[in-house]
């Protein structure tokens, strides 16, 4: 089921009634997780069958660690290894057998090509990531392994953030789950901002950008303007995309009186790539910063080259963990590349230029940046990229210039929601009578602007 | 209490207000749109045709309606539209040709690729005020099929029917992004609206396009049914085929159906590729298959060789000996398939009288500066007229030479000349040869009719 068809309205409608008619939380959260795994195996129903396999696993493990201390490294050993290997199954068995064949092929071994006709269940890595902080979270003795099962299924399955996040960790949602909810009409009220937010960023402004996006990236030799163009209409479909299902899975939270953590934090603001990935996916970043970058070493490493091969193993992770494509390791460790370069400036960190025109340049530094790593990430394939970047004219006149103008254009103007929507955020009281205007304004954009045939959310694929 | 209910007020007054901003754009029906429908059901009355041939431009341009009667014996009209599909077929079909007290006995369905059963194309944009002139105040079929609304989910039927606002889309969205493109237009001098998307056309043609770059879900779409979204059966249930089928039978009206042959598959047939993949050879199997099961016909011209790419002038478009050659081709695939011929009924028979050119009287009157006239009151009724601009078969002699583009428009024939004319109402609209004046020039005028052999 998808946020954005009438179909997931009505259940959370009716999922909302249910759920504020039942009393108990006990009862609220079996309702919750009976919903959960309907809102996940609504159109491919053995898609439960994983999910529930990863949670009876992880659910057995974390008990397991608690009741035989001597075996926690096994037991730990065993939830990477099913959920990591499920993962692994689904996402990358394809990817990793065509590399060994092209591997061996290059080597002077012909192999015949072992390809499986698997189909990715949506949302599988966002659940393994999420579910793997419980069980390393109780390895590392942050956290009490849960009896209640139905508390820890929903924790795995909790629908609103299944298929694309917020990432939430054990220690932050669990307790929420634990806790009686009392109805809030503040709460709840808060939530519809939230909600309209979210739909107007996906169907106004990503679903018609995409458009943009896609046709630019078909192209044979697009020109170095349209592909500007392209990639500037990408990079705001991407935000607008990702950060509009954050919004909608925190509002439908809210309405059932959960709260979610923040994904987004105006990353395009940023002015270092620290600072981009403190603003970027957030639930993601700060998983691999605590599930992978310090347990590396981190920054307590011993030297530079160490520290940057902690990087480059952390953000070609983080990069393979968004596709099966070599682009997209390529893109992490492009990201890996930026963070150890602007460490060795003394750029990393909490920096800050002195003055407002330093903090201009390294906005517009990095924003470029930015978007050079969006046309890796985008691109169909390295090879592709490579081709049109080689053989590449500017395209200044003529036919090129007059479509990068007019998709440049009509990107500004679909991305304006975005940036009225930021400017109200930092300026205008939530529910101040500007608010209720704009999100009135917003409800009609989306009728007027909605994409006739939307797309789906772009990090569905991850 | 009151403050706590300000916000959501306020919210509510901006929904109707923006509501209330935006009411006049309202779109009436498009004059020209109604006015081509109330052209089709005068035709009906008037002409009382036996075959009505229904379809889009491709038909328009590739079918000469009097060759086509007088080839068959029977009388046809062809009703068409530019770039309309299933949708606008399916509201001809039931709110025209079914219920007219002089229905036809047959009409024959023009088609191009697997549009025949895609009730979703063309029905937004442009398409919908030809839709709108069409369509009832209740058509329930074509809300679910081509525009997907079901009036059973009730909030969708809310938003997208019942609130006004959702009406305005048609408006707002497309006249938003039209300003934005004659801006920029402007801003880069290269001209206005026409010229971007021209450009936008260009840049983004099919031949600049890597088909090895489409995700898998733009290939399946165009290409193989990797899911049932594109089995033939699916396809059926979400199309008006059958509806169109059962209509047609309660009638008694016939249905045969016909698949033009567009020229990229003429290009590949002379290039030596394949006209169409496996997915479209099974569908066109399926197709025929279901239709003759339901007592109809399914003709299709895609892989004929006689119409090759030197029959196209603009794009899909047959150029005059194309649609000579297609409408030969038409009314011999359909021998045996009409309706009977009458015997008392020939059609056009009063041109076959004519045998040799008939010597076009002066004056002739400048109706405007290299634009010519004369009265023809006796051939009005096979002139070329608002419903079909390529209709007559009168070709213009100038001392016996032949001269041409015929059926141009007179816009053309005003500011180009050179030969060019139209048979149009009761008389004959042309320049001469050399743009001098014909009633001062010496030359002589004469006429006939190029009939079918």
């Amino acid at each position: 089921m998808i946020f954005t068809s009438f179909v997931f309205v009505y259940f959370l409608a009716a999922v909302t009634v249910a759920y504020w008619a039942l009393r108990r939380k006990s009862l609220q959260n079996v309702l919750l997780l009976v919903a959960s795994y309907f809102f996940y195996g609504y159109v491919h129903p053995w898609f439960c069958w994983l999910i529930a396999g990863s949670t009876i696993l992880d659910y057995l493990c974390g008990l397991g660690m608690a009741r035989f201390p001597r075996w926690r490294g096994s037991l730990l050993l065993v939830s990477l290894t099913g959920n990591l290997g499920m993962l692994g199954v689904f996402k990358y068995f394809n990817f990793f057998a065509d590399n060994v064949v092209a591997a061996m092929h290059g080597l002077g071994f012909e192999m015949s090509p072992v390809t499986a006709r698997l189909f990715l269940p949506v949302g599988i890595s966002f659940y393994t990531f999420q579910t793997l902080s419980y069980t390393i979270d109780i390895y590392r003795g942050l956290l009490e392994p849960r009896r209640n099962f139905v508390d820890f299924a929903l924790f795995v399955a909790f629908f609103p953030q299944l298929v694309a996040g917020p990432i939430e960790r054990a220690t932050h949602f669990l307790p929420q789950i634990e806790t009686p909810r009392r109805w809030n009409t503040d709460v709840f009220m808060s939530a519809w901002p939230l909600l309209i937010r979210g739909y107007l960023k996906k169907l106004v402004v990503a679903d018609n950008v995409a458009v943009y996006a896609d046709k630019v990236y078909l192209l044979d030799q697009p020109t170095a303007l349209l592909l500007a163009a392209g990639t500037l209409a990408f990079a705001v479909q991407i935000l607008a995309d990702f950060s509009a299902y954050t919004d909608i899975a925190r509002g439908a939270a809210r309405l059932l009186g959960f709260e979610l953590m923040e994904n987004f934090d105006s990353p395009y603001l940023a002015i270092s790539p620290s600072d981009f990935w403190r603003r970027w996916h957030i639930s993601f970043s700060t998983w691999i910063r605590d599930y992978v970058y310090i347990p590396l070493g981190g920054s307590r490493a011993g030297s530079a080259l160490a520290g940057a091969l902690i990087v480059l193993a952390s953000m070609g992770l983080s990069g393979l963990w968004h596709g099966a494509a070599w682009h997209f390791v390529v893109w992490g460790l492009y990201h890996a590349l930026l963070l150890i370069i602007y460490r060795q400036l003394g750029m990393s960190g909490r920096w800050r230029p002195a003055t407002r025109l330093g903090f201009a340049v390294a906005w517009a530094v990095m924003f470029l940046l930015t978007l050079a790593g969006w046309a890796i990430f985008r691109a169909p394939s390295l090879t592709w990229l490579a081709e049109a970047v080689s053989q590449m004219r500017l395209g200044l006149r003529g036919d090129p210039l007059v479509v990068a103008s007019t998709i440049a254009a009509l990107v500004g103007l679909y991305a304006a929601p975005l940036v009225v929507s930021l400017v109200l955020s930092r300026r205008a009281s939530r529910r101040g009578p500007v608010s209720a205007i704009a999100f009135g304004l917003a409800v009609c954009l989306i009728v007027l602007f909605a994409q006739e045939r939307g797309q789906d959310f772009i990090y569905f694929q991850f | 209490m009151l403050k706590r209910l300000a916000s959501p007020t306020l919210f509510l007054f901006t929904l109707a207000a923006v509501t209330q901003a935006l009411e006049p754009l309202t779109p009436a029906l498009d004059p020209e749109a109604v006015r081509r429908v109330e052209d089709y059901r005068r035709a009906l009355a008037m002409e009382r045709p036996r075959v009505v041939l229904l379809g889009n431009s491709m038909l328009g341009h590739g079918v000469n309606e009097i060759h086509f009667s007088m080839r068959t014996g029977v009388h046809a009209i062809k009703m068409w539209d530019g770039g309309v599909a299933a949708a606008w077929n399916h509201l001809m079909i039931k709110n025209v040709l079914a219920e007219h007290p002089n229905r036809p006995e047959m009409v024959v369905v023009f088609f191009t690729d697997q549009y025949l059963t895609d009730a979703t194309f063309r029905v937004h944009g442009q398409y919908k005020p030809r839709l709108d002139a069409l369509r009832r105040p209740v058509e329930p079929l074509l809300d679910q099929l081509a525009y997907q609304k079901d009036r059973r989910d009730a909030l969708a039927y809310l938003i997208t029917d019942l609130w006004p606002l959702d009406r305005k889309r048609e408006i707002v969205k497309p006249g938003v992004e039209r300003f934005v493109k004659h801006r920029i237009g402007r801003a880069l001098e290269m001209g206005g609206l026409g010229e971007v998307d021209a450009a936008i056309d260009r840049v983004f043609a099919d031949s600049n396009l890597n088909v090895a770059l489409f995700s898998k879900a733009q290939i399946e779409a165009m290409t193989a049914p990797a899911d049932d979204r594109q089995d033939f059966g699916t396809l059926l249930n979400r199309s008006f085929l059958s509806s169109d089928i059962a209509m047609a039978q309660r009638a008694g009206i016939r249905l045969a159906f016909v698949r033009i042959k567009r020229v990229t598959a003429a290009e590949a047939q002379q290039a030596g590729r394949a006209v169409q993949n496996d997915y479209m050879s099974r569908y066109v199997a399926d197709l025929r298959t279901y239709l003759e099961s339901q007592g109809s016909l399914l003709l299709d011209f895609t892989q004929d060789p006689r119409l090759r790419v030197e029959h196209y002038g603009q794009g899909d478009h047959l150029n005059e000996q194309g649609r000579l050659l297609f409408t030969a081709m038409l009314a011999e695939a359909l021998e045996g398939r009409l309706p009977e011929v009458r015997g008392d009924d020939a059609p056009f028979a009063e041109l076959a009288q004519v045998r040799e050119p008939i010597i076009l009287e002066g004056p002739f009157k400048e109706n405007s500066p290299g634009m010519w006239s004369a009265p023809l009151p006796n051939w009005a009724a096979c002139s070329s007229n608002p419903r079909d601009t390529y209709r007559s078969v009168l070709e213009l002699l100038e001392d016996g030479t032949p001269l041409g583009p015929r059926n141009a428009f007179m816009s053309d024939i005003r500011s180009h000349g050179a030969g060019r004319y139209v048979h149009w109402g009761g008389f004959v609209y042309f320049a001469t040869s050399d743009n001098s004046d014909p009633n001062t020039n010496g030359r002589t005028y004469s006429y006939r009719f190029t009939l079918p052999p």
